[in-house]
């Protein structure tokens, strides 16, 4: 599974240095990809929640949420460069620390090592990014994908544990989910390329 | 701003004779209200016979175990009920007055059964994550509400609300994923969210997932209830949306969420008392300071009122942080701030409907402009400000006497000294508006009965429950209170 989690944490950190709404969003379908792997590993599913769950990996978080988003934006004509963090070393730098201390914190929190540590390790990594995403985001396009990172990474989190919530619980999950995105995207939409905060576009920023 | 709920601008009406018939009867209304103020009714004459009618202690289970009906689910039944047949009123009265306001009504209605539909489900919940999910669904339904008829400063302040919901809820989910970390962790015989289920499990605590998840999952209400560092949606969202609204997510949204907060603060401090107790004390602190700092630079009154919403989260947090004797005084104070909510900024919505304008400086001689009004608007204040006879007085004057019996003398200091810098900001903008010489001329049309009733009896509500509280009442609020480790 290790290979699956490095390629979840890659999802994660290459849209942060290619900068283009269509990595975002190909880096959200990854993450879903490899969710629905991980879970998908550990056999078929025999209980109908477990069959809802691999629909909301595989249907809703590959499928469905990149998809719906990639239409809203094609539509808008938005121009192809959106950076989720500010392209400068700096940004990049608070990145690889908090890589380095999500790796940190698995260490402290699994002291019996091994593949939950890293399971934990990248959820935690993936976590801290989406917050770095959302605390230096002022779109509504940007600030989307940065609560969706957010939804990912505590998916795989919940993946490291083995037990199943109930039927109507996780039906209720994941149309919550749906809703959300359907929201999400509602926003998108309406609120365009301009900064959600009302104030202009920064300058040498894409309107 | 002229929000169309809130404020169409009014036109001078003649003074009719007192007891005449009120527009309001006259105008027919949409049947969408009439509908909402239909289930409104039925859902408060259910949850008071569900509060009263079997005793505080009794537990029922229906559905599979999904749902419960308990002192918690029973009490905030109740509140919400009200809350919301206070709400419908004041929809049916003010699309009566106002005819425009029928534009689009049905849409608003629709959005509120959803949103008092899933409240209502999620305080009968007996599963952690399924109420987080209901929760959740209420943020959903009150997305397109607060944008109602609205503007783009209204549409900004819904997706700030909606950011900062999803944000709040997202880590509460990874709160419970911790949680069930933690009893993996501890060997638990199973991993379940049902609150049965989950009391059991407590009792075998993983220190780190259990203290995470916790503190995740008070960070990520504390999000819904307005609590520091995640509170700047709230008073942006509460000053743009239209003042029903606002009502609902002050009174209803907000006491949903709390009561999710309290089931988990029940389950965990069966076992151990002082959980988590410092981290919602500096909670607490950090948002009443928030909330003065608001207070004391605003000059719009709904923005007052929101960041006053601001001081009453954290005066609960601080609660509900040291526990045992101050337990009763949160419940006490949380029944009877969803009340002083409800009516102030129901209140503020007629205010700025008379006016035109939300400047303090802009509204003056309210008790004599607009009498009801003006009276309700100053009560409502001084609830607000925890005088007595109203309950929030005696909330918070126990939650004050546990901190003292606690031995927290720093936290009663901080606590002392941020309510008085609070009460000083509030007094010197509310004040005037209420006893200064009106700007206007005098001239106010005579308002049914129906229009002040439920905002009457709110007020009764709350001074009963700072002078007299009947028996069956007093009785759930000390089983709510128990389970939040009373003494």
């Amino acid at each position: 599974m290790t290979y699956l989690l490095i390629a979840f944490l890659a999802a994660a950190v290459a849209p942060l240095l290619i900068a283009t709404w269509r990595t975002s969003l190909l880096g959200l379908a990854v993450q879903g990809l490899v969710m629905t792997a991980i879970l998908a590993g550990r056999g078929r599913p025999d209980t109908a929640a477990g069959a809802v769950l691999l629909a909301d990996l595989l249907l809703v978080r590959t499928l469905f949420v990149p998809r719906f988003l990639y239409g809203i934006l094609l539509r808008q004509n938005a121009p192809r460069r959106s950076d989720v963090i500010p392209a400068n070393l700096l940004s990049w730098t608070v990145a690889g620390a908090l890589v380095l201390a999500a790796f940190r914190f698995a260490d402290r929190a699994c002291p019996e090592g091994g593949e939950l540590e890293m399971h934990v390790a990248v959820a935690a990594a993936a976590l801290l990014l989406s917050f770095l995403v959302l605390a230096t985001q002022r779109r509504a396009f940007g600030l989307a994908v940065g609560a969706l990172r957010l939804e990912n990474a505590v998916a795989l989190f919940e993946l490291a544990g083995g037990h199943e919530l109930p039927l109507p619980v996780q039906l209720g999950v994941t149309g919550v989910l749906i809703l959300t995105v359907l929201t999400f995207g509602a926003f998108v939409r309406r609120l365009g390329a301009a900064p959600v905060d009302g104030s202009a576009p920064a300058p040498g920023r894409a309107p | 701003m002229t929000t169309p709920l809130a404020a169409p601008a009014p036109a001078p009406t003649p003074a009719p004779a007192p007891g005449a018939p009120a527009a309001a009867a006259k105008t027919a209304r949409p049947r969408s209200v009439k509908l909402l103020l239909a289930v409104a009714g039925l859902d408060a004459v259910l949850a008071f016979v569900a509060a009263f009618a079997t005793p505080a202690s009794a537990v029922f289970r229906a559905a599979g175990g999904y749902l419960v009906l308990d002192a918690t689910s029973r009490l905030f039944l109740l509140v919400v009920g009200l809350v919301f047949l206070g709400v419908a009123t004041y929809l049916w009265t003010r699309v009566g007055q106002t005819p425009e306001l029928s534009e689009r009504v049905d849409r608003l209605v629709g959005y509120s059964l959803a949103f008092v539909v899933a409240a209502n489900l999620a305080l009968l919940s007996n599963h952690l994550v399924a109420t987080w999910a209901l929760v959740e669904l209420t943020t959903l339904a009150a997305v397109p509400l607060i944008q109602h008829r609205g503007t783009r400063v209204r549409l900004r302040a819904s997706w700030t609300y909606f950011l900062f919901s999803s944000i709040g809820l997202a880590l509460t989910l990874l709160g419970f994923a911790c949680l069930a970390r933690g009893m993996e962790a501890s060997g638990a015989p199973e991993v379940t969210f049902f609150l049965d289920g989950l009391a059991r499990a407590a009792r075998q605590p993983s220190e780190l997932w259990r203290r995470l998840g916790l503190v995740l999952i008070f960070l990520g209400l504390g999000t819904k209830l307005g609590l520091a560092p995640m509170y700047a949606w709230l008073p942006e969202t509460y000053h743009r949306a239209p003042p029903a609204v606002t009502a609902l997510l002050a009174a209803i949204q907000f006491n949903v969420a709390l009561a999710l907060v309290f089931r988990v603060v029940q389950i965990y401090r069966a076992s151990d008392q002082g959980v988590i107790g410092p981290e919602l004390v500096a909670l607490g602190l950090a948002t009443m300071a928030v909330s003065a700092v608001g207070i004391i630079s605003t000059r719009n009154y709904t923005r007052l009122i929101a960041f006053a919403s601001l001081n009453h989260g954290g005066v609960i947090a601080i609660g509900l942080g040291i526990g045992r004797i101050a337990a009763y005084g949160v419940v006490l104070y949380a029944v009877s701030n969803a009340f002083i909510k409800a009516i102030l900024f129901l209140t503020a919505g007629k205010i700025e409907a008379h006016y035109g304008t939300e400047d303090v400086r802009e509204v003056s001689g309210l008790l004599e402009d607009m009498p009801y009004s003006g009276l309700f608007f100053m009560v409502g204040t001084f609830a607000l400000l925890g005088f007595p006879p109203f309950g929030s007085f005696l909330g918070e004057l126990i939650v004050m006497s546990g901190l003292l019996r606690g031995g927290h003398h720093g936290v009663f200091a901080a606590f002392c000294a941020i309510l008085t810098a609070t009460f000083i900001a509030t007094g010197r903008a509310i004040f005037p508006m209420i006893w200064g010489e009106p700007r206007k001329p005098v001239r106010w049309a005579s308002q049914p009965l129906a229009t002040i009733a439920p905002k009457l009896f709110l007020l009764a509500c709350l001074v009963a429950m700072g002078l007299y509280l009947p028996a069956p009442v007093n009785a759930l609020f000390r089983q709510v209170a128990a389970g939040l480790g009373a003494e």
